[in-house]
């Protein structure tokens, strides 16, 4: 083809073009620069460019004068974006501290939507999982890299201080971003817990992945706190809990398009303290409790399924397992939802409306009477299912014993399924954070 | 430059000119890998040769050799066994390992040409360079300048903790 002999100057920077430095260095070879007519083959191509950056290094070492013009820097963003779109997790985060135009570009909401879509036929997309830990209060937001095995931490998340107590929200993820909810705030008193109001709020605060910045969102249309959440279809829907006055049936659902509430069709009944999980694309609320009476709440068993199409819920009856408790952690692993109750772990069957055990948590098989571990972060990744934290409970010589955990264990469900008992394996412990976890979730970047 | 007797004769012939003014003719199947060739030929036909005025005959020739190779993947031959994912990948591999001075070039000819899985691929191979390295090492390697202030640069190290571990 000819083409292949004869080097052209198009390929080259414009400092190999220019640059009297890399003349002179590569003077011996007869370069005619000025007439763009480089007769060299092409072994001494490569020869000379790496000369060229060979000398160039060593140009720098020597008078400490950088060369102003790299390579990488003056590609358009569209382009920067598809080679960040490509790194780890980790490395994009650190491609923002390179320089401005850099982070610039590292930060663009862009790069989450390319993410997300498979690149070369491989996924990029990495879940992490955030979750706030009790202890140390008033500690921010930890976020876990299960490929990676190492924690960061959050910035701290706006409008919560060691003088206010915030509970009962939700968390919940939408892709690359982290959601909290509602929840009932408290000024509580150094001296006594007694004389502490407490407000149900409708507030909503947005964690960006790619920005590593917390913001407010619009807020939900009722205040409530201890309801069920969950994402679908790009949408976080919400529904029952508890009010300032009283218990909720209702429900709503958040559009991050146009960041408005929206509410729907309110279920059969009213649920505070329940589950949402999202299960075949759709939006289950499991178990919760009712008032019974003025004395007593009372819970339930059931759970309701939203259909978004016609705007309906459907009733579940005796959906839950165990109808003396609110619904414990859960998961939905591979579209299966798993439920840690007690010590086991628990499937459930849509089609029989029932659960098979699966096996236990770490160590709740050999220690079965004398501990019970609760609190803890139970998220998937995959088909791998992770529990974090919490707070372990075990009896010894007649004594009760409490201990917060900073432990990570996971076990791969997809491998373990066939097994009789399940395998768990430790990931990298939270150091100095530990304890019951108030809110967690899975968002992917 | 001109491939005469080409086996499969009832294909269409595109005629590319690169910036230096060297002719290159391949098949129509194998312009179409790039978007804006594919646009390019649809508008004008294939009687008039298309001048590619910022990609030089070394990277046009490279471009086109990529798109060959993968044009040929997606054709089924009865007497040849199909080449298998690995194959590709492996034939990409080979492909993108030059001097980075080529890459930076091929990354520009591919966005311009707007062949998505070349484009794809070469800034998988830059990602690759970049990833697992702290930005210190990064602005070291590329040559690029800090140009935070002193302000910016205390919130990004309080807010990325994790990159300073």
């Amino acid at each position: 083809m000819g083409v292949a002999t004869g080097l052209s100057t198009g390929c080259l920077p414009e400092s190999f073009r220019t640059g009297k430095l890399c003349l002179g260095m590569i003077g011996n070879q007869k370069l005619n620069v000025e007439g763009y007519s480089l007769k060299i083959v092409e072994e001494e191509i490569d020869e000379v460019l790496s000369e060229w950056w060979g000398c160039r290094a060593a140009q720098i070492q020597k008078t400490g004068v950088e060369d102003k013009s790299p390579l990488i820097h003056s590609l358009p963003d569209d382009v920067m974006k598809l080679i960040f779109a490509q790194l780890p997790r980790q490395s994009l985060a650190k491609t923002r501290l390179v320089c401005s135009s850099w982070r610039r570009v590292a930060e663009d909401q862009d790069i989450a939507s390319l993410r997300c879509k498979a690149i070369l036929q491989m996924d990029v997309a990495e879940g992490w999982i955030y979750v706030l830990p009790d202890f140390p209060q008033g500690a921010p937001f930890r976020a876990y890299d299960p490929i990676a095995a190492k924690w960061s931490v959050l910035p701290p998340t706006p409008r919560r201080s060691e003088s206010q107590q915030w509970v009962g929200f939700a968390s919940v993820a939408l892709g690359h971003k982290l959601l909290l909810i509602g929840g009932s705030r408290s000024k509580s008193d150094a001296a006594s817990n007694i004389h502490s109001t407490s407000v149900v709020c409708s507030d909503v605060i947005i964690y960006d992945a790619l920005t590593n910045k917390w913001r407010k969102g619009a807020k939900m249309n009722t205040p409530r706190s201890w309801f069920a959440s969950s994402m679908i279809g790009g949408k976080v829907y919400v529904a029952g809990g508890q009010g300032n006055t009283r218990f909720l049936d209702s429900a709503e659902v958040y559009d991050p398009e146009t960041d408005t509430w929206k509410v729907i069709a309110s279920m059969a009944v009213q649920r505070s303290n329940c589950e949402g999980v999202a299960l075949d694309g759709q939006f289950w609320v499991i178990a919760g409790e009712y008032v019974k009476n003025h004395y007593n709440n009372s819970q339930r068993s059931s759970a309701e399924v939203y259909d978004a199409e016609t705007d309906t819920w459907r009733f579940v009856p005796n959906m839950y397992m165990d109808d003396k408790k609110v619904m414990e952690p859960s998961a939905v692993v591979n579209g299966e939802l798993i439920c840690v109750h007690q010590k086991r772990v628990m499937a459930y069957n849509k089609t029989l409306n029932s659960w098979s055990q699966l096996g236990h948590i770490n160590g709740g098989e050999v220690y079965a009477r004398s501990f019970s571990r609760f609190g803890f972060a139970c998220e998937s990744v995959g088909s791998n299912l992770y529990i974090i934290g919490g707070t372990r409970e075990y009896s010894q010589n007649r004594h009760r014993y409490c201990s917060a955990l900073n432990s990570v264990e996971v076990c791969d469900l997809a491998a373990e399924k066939q097994s009789l008992s399940l395998r768990w394996n430790s990931g990298a412990d939270m150091g100095g954070s530990r304890g019951t976890i108030s809110a967690s979730c899975v968002a992917w970047l | 430059m001109h491939f005469q007797g080409s086996p499969n004769m009832a294909e269409k012939r595109v005629k590319l000119i690169s910036s230096d003014n060297d002719e290159f003719e391949v098949d129509e199947a194998v312009a179409f890998e790039s978007e804006t060739l594919r646009n390019m030929i649809q508008d004008t036909g294939t009687n008039v040769p298309i001048s590619i005025p910022n990609v030089s005959s070394d990277i046009l020739a490279k471009v086109l050799e990529y798109c060959s190779y993968h044009a040929e993947t997606m054709e089924t031959h009865d007497d040849k066994p199909p080449i298998t994912d690995a194959q590709i990948r492996e034939w990409d591999a080979d492909f993108v390992d030059v001097h980075p001075a080529t890459l930076y070039s091929l990354i520009l000819a591919a966005n311009y040409l707007n062949i998505k899985n070349l484009l794809d691929l070469i800034c998988q191979a830059v990602a690759n360079n970049i990833r697992g390295k702290t930005a210190v090492e990064i602005r070291k390697i590329l040559h690029i300048q800090d140009d935070f202030t002193y302000e910016e640069e205390m919130e990004i190290r309080r807010e990325t903790k994790w990159a300073f571990d």
